[in-house]
C-alpha cells in the first residue's frame, strides 16, 4: 500500500513540475533564457540545473524534497499566472512585461491541477508520518491499514470533487464564449470571494471577542 | 464554536489567495481560492468522532505477583467519522503478555462497537489503579486531534507470592524450617511443668501454696506463705523485619532484591501463621512500621497491606522530619510487645559490608531479648543476593559474583551468631534456599 502510495506521489509531483514547466516554456521569461544561454537546449539545462541546485540545498537544511518541488512548481507558474491578470502591478510599477503564447484554457486547467496536486501531496505526506507513528506505537496492523485506506478514499473523493467542478466551469465557459465567460466570471468570483472573505473576518473578529472570556 | 487549527488555516489561505485574486484581477487566482474554501468546508462538514463510551471488565482485582489478568473494554463511539487512537496507560510495573493496550479505529458512518482484550502480567508487588484510558480522535481529512482521558480506575492488589508449601510437605524437610524454641509467655494457662517457688501475691489461689516451703520459711521468721509458680502456656512467637531501604532496590524494575525481600516476607508470615504462632511485622533503615503480635488471617491481611504499601513507597522521598530507624533502634521500639515471650526473630535484608555495624548492632540487641547466651538458632537472617538480578550476560554474571564475595569479608562473624540463609532469587525459589541452608537448629 504504501509503496504504491509513493508511486502515486512521484507521478504526481512529475507531472507537476512537467507541466509547470510546460507552461514556463511558454512565456516571454523563457525567450529571454533562450537568447541569454544562446539555445532552448541550454535554457532548459539551465532552468533544470537551478531546479537541481536548489533542491540539493534544501534537502540539506532539512526540508522534504516534494515541499521542494511544490514551490517550484507554483514559481513556474507565475509568469503565465501574471499574464492572466488584469492588472498586472509588476509591469505598472518597475515595467516588467511577461507574454504567454499557452492558451487560457491551459493555464487554467494546469493552475487548478498543480494546486489540487499540492494539496493531495502534503496530505499524503502528513497520513504518512501518521501511519509510521501508528506503526511505532504497536498498533495492529489490519487495523491501521484499514484506517489509513478510508482516510484516503475520502482525501480523494474530496479532491475530485473540489477539481470536477472546477474543470468543468473553466472547459465550458472557453468553450462558450472566453471574454464573457472571463469578465462574467471575475465579477461573480470577485462578488463571492468578497463575501466569504467579510463572513472570515466576522468569524475571526467574533472569536477573538470570545476567546478573551 | 472553535474550529479546529488546520481548518482556520485553510480558511486564511483561501482569504489569501482571493485578495490576490482580486488584487492582480486574476480569474484564474480567483478560482483557484475555490479549492481552499472547499477542503475547509468539507472540513467543518465532516465532524471527528464523538459520543465515545469505555466499559472495562477485569478477570480478577487480587492477584499474586507474576499472575496473568485479561482485561477487556468494549468501546462504542456514536457519532462522527475519523480514526480514533485508544491507549490503556498501564502501570510502570506491568508486563503485557498478549494483545495490545494501544489500538486504531476507524469509524465510518453507524455506530462503531468494539472489543479490546490484551493481558497483562503483574510482575511487582503492590495495590494498582488500572482504567484511565487515554482516546485521540482524528479529524477523517486534516488528522487534527481532539485528546481525552477516560478515567474509570479499577484497583488491582498484587500480592507477593507465598511460600511454596508443597516442598516443605514432607517431614524432614518440614523440620529443617526454623521454629521459635519456647513457647512459654507470663500469662495465659498454667501447665504442669514446674517453673519456681516465689513469694504469695494478692490474687494467687490458696491451692498454689507450698505448705511445706511456708513452714520452712516460718523458721526464718518470713511469715509470707510461699508459692508454687508453674510455667504459663502460650503462643510460639516470630518477628520479621524487613529492610525498606533504598539498597535494597537492586535489579531491575520489574525483578529487585526488595521485591524478592517481599516475597520471602509474606512466605514467611503466611507460614508461620498457618503453624498457628503469633507473627509480628517491622520494617527497618527507612519509615518505621510495626504490627504488633498477633495471628490468623485477618493479621495476614493486616501484614500483607503494610507490604504492599511498603512496595509503594520504597525508593519515595521521606517526609520532612521522619527519621531513619535501624535495626536496633527498631529492636528497642518494638520491645514493649515481646513481654514474656522468646520469639524466633527473621531478618530480610541484602547484606553489604558497609552496614555490617550496623545489623551486627540490631542482631546484639535481638539477642538481649532471647533467654540463651548463644542465640544461635533463636536470629535468621535472609540474605538476599541482588547483584545476580542486574546480570543477564556471562560476564555480568561473573562481575555479580565478585561483587557478591567482596560484601562478603565480615560475613562468618555474622553466620556465627546467626542462622544465615543466602537467597539468590535469579537462581532458586525462596522454598529451596531455605530448606537447603538452614543448618544449626
Amino acid at each position: 500500500m504504501t509503496n504504491r502510495l509513493t508511486l502515486v506521489k512521484i507521478f504526481i509531483l512529475s507531472t507537476m513540475f512537467l507541466c509547470a514547466f510546460y507552461l514556463f516554456t511558454g512565456t516571454s521569461w523563457f525567450d529571454f533564457l533562450i537568447k541569454v544561454s544562446g539555445s532552448f537546449i541550454y535554457a532548459v539545462m539551465l532552468i533544470n540545473l537551478a531546479v537541481v541546485g536548489l533542491i540539493f540545498l534544501t534537502i540539506f537544511t532539512g526540508v522534504r524534497l516534494e515541499k521542494i518541488i511544490n514551490v517550484v512548481s507554483l514559481v513556474l507558474c507565475f509568469p503565465s499566472v501574471l499574464y492572466n491578470s488584469k492588472l498586472n502591478w509588476l509591469n505598472m510599477i518597475w515595467g516588467i512585461k511577461v507574454t504567454d503564447r499557452n492558451p487560457f484554457i491551459v493555464t487554467c486547467l494546469i493552475l487548478i491541477y498543480i494546486v489540487l496536486g499540492v494539496f493531495l501531496v502534503n496530505m499524503i505526506m502528513k497520513y504518512e508520518n501518521q501511519y509510521e507513528d501508528w506503526v511505532i506505537s504497536g498498533a495492529d496492523k489490519s487495523d491501521i491499514d484499514k484506517a489509513h485506506n478510508n482516510r484516503l478514499e475520502i482525501l480523494i473523493f474530496v479532491v475530485g470533487f473540489t477539481a470536477i467542478p472546477l474543470f468543468v466551469v473553466s472547459i465550458l465557459g472557453t468553450m462558450t464564449n472566453l471574454p464573457r465567460f472571463s469578465t462574467l466570471a471575475s465579477v461573480v468570483f470577485a462578488v463571492l470571494g468578497a463575501m466569504s472573505a467579510a463572513a472570515t473576518v466576522f468569524y475571526f473578529a467574533g472569536s477573538g471577542r470570545y476567546g478573551k472570556d | 464554536m472553535t474550529l479546529p487549527d488546520p481548518i482556520v488555516k485553510m480558511i486564511k489561505l483561501f482569504c489569501w489567495i482571493i485578495l490576490i485574486g482580486v488584487f492582480f484581477a486574476n480569474t484564474i487566482v480567483i478560482m483557484l481560492s475555490f479549492i481552499p474554501f472547499i477542503f475547509s468546508v468539507v472540513g467543518i462538514l465532516l465532524k471527528p468522532p464523538s459520543k465515545i463510551t469505555v466499559e472495562r471488565s477485569c478477570g480478577k482485582d487480587r492477584v499474586f505477583t507474576g499472575d496473568t489478568i485479561e482485561i477487556c473494554l468494549d468501546l462504542e463511539i456514536h457519532d462522527g467519522i475519523g480514526i480514533v487512537e485508544i491507549t490503556e496507560i498501564l502501570p510502570r510495573h506491568f508486563e503485557l503478555t498478549e494483545g495490545s493496550n494501544y489500538i486504531v479505529l476507524w469509524k465510518g458512518i453507524g455506530v462503531k462497537r468494539y472489543r479490546m482484550t490484551y493481558k497483562i502480567k503483574c510482575t511487582t508487588s503492590g495495590t494498582y489503579y488500572i482504567g484511565n484510558t487515554a482516546i485521540k480522535v482524528s479529524h477523517s481529512i486534516y488528522g487534527h486531534v481532539h485528546s481525552a482521558m477516560e478515567r474509570n480506575p479499577k484497583v488491582i492488589e498484587v500480592s507477593p507470592r507465598v511460600f511454596d508449601t508443597t516442598k516443605a510437605k514432607s517431614i524432614s524437610n518440614f523440620s529443617k524450617i526454623p521454629l521459635p524454641t519456647g513457647n512459654v509467655s507470663n500469662f495465659g494457662v498454667s501447665t504442669l511443668e514446674f517453673k519456681e517457688i516465689r513469694q504469695y501475691c494478692y490474687g494467687d489461689s490458696f491451692k498454689s501454696i507450698n505448705w511445706k516451703a511456708t513452714a520452712r520459711n516460718l523458721n526464718k521468721g518470713r511469715y509470707w506463705p510461699i508459692v508454687n509458680d508453674y510455667e504459663k502456656e502460650g503462643k510460639k512467637s516470630i518477628w520479621i523485619y524487613l529492610n525498606v531501604s533504598t539498597s535494597m532496590i537492586m535489579g531491575s524494575n520489574i525483578k529487585n532484591a526488595f521485591e524478592s525481600g517481599l516475597e520471602a516476607a509474606n512466605s514467611l508470615a503466611d507460614f508461620y501463621l498457618k503453624q498457628n504462632t503469633y507473627v509480628a511485622f517491622g520494617t527497618y533503615n527507612d519509615v518505621h512500621e510495626f504490627i504488633y503480635p498477633g495471628s490468623g488471617q485477618k493479621h495476614y491481611i493486616k501484614i500483607l497491606k503494610t507490604l504492599l504499601r511498603c512496595s509503594s513507597s520504597i525508593g519515595a522521598p521521606r517526609k520532612s522530619g521522619s527519621k531513619q530507624i535501624s535495626l536496633k533502634e527498631a529492636v528497642i521500639s518494638d520491645k514493649k510487645y515481646m513481654s514474656g515471650s522468646e520469639p524466633l526473630f527473621i531478618i530480610i535484608t541484602r547484606y553489604n559490608d558497609r552496614y555490617y555495624e550496623l545489623l551486627s548492632e540490631g542482631i546484639d540487641e535481638m539477642a538481649k531479648c532471647t533467654s540463651y547466651r548463644r542465640s544461635t538458632g533463636k536470629i535468621m537472617v535472609v540474605n538476599i543476593i541482588g547483584y545476580g538480578m542486574a546480570a543477564s550476560s556471562d560476564m555480568e554474571k561473573l562481575c555479580a559474583e565478585l561483587m557478591q564475595l567482596r560484601d562478603y569479608k565480615n560475613i562468618q562473624k555474622l553466620r556465627k551468631k546467626t542462622i544465615w540463609i543466602d537467597w539468590d532469587p535469579s537462581q532458586m525459589s525462596f522454598s529451596k534456599a531455605l530448606i537447603s541452608q538452614v543448618v544449626g537448629i
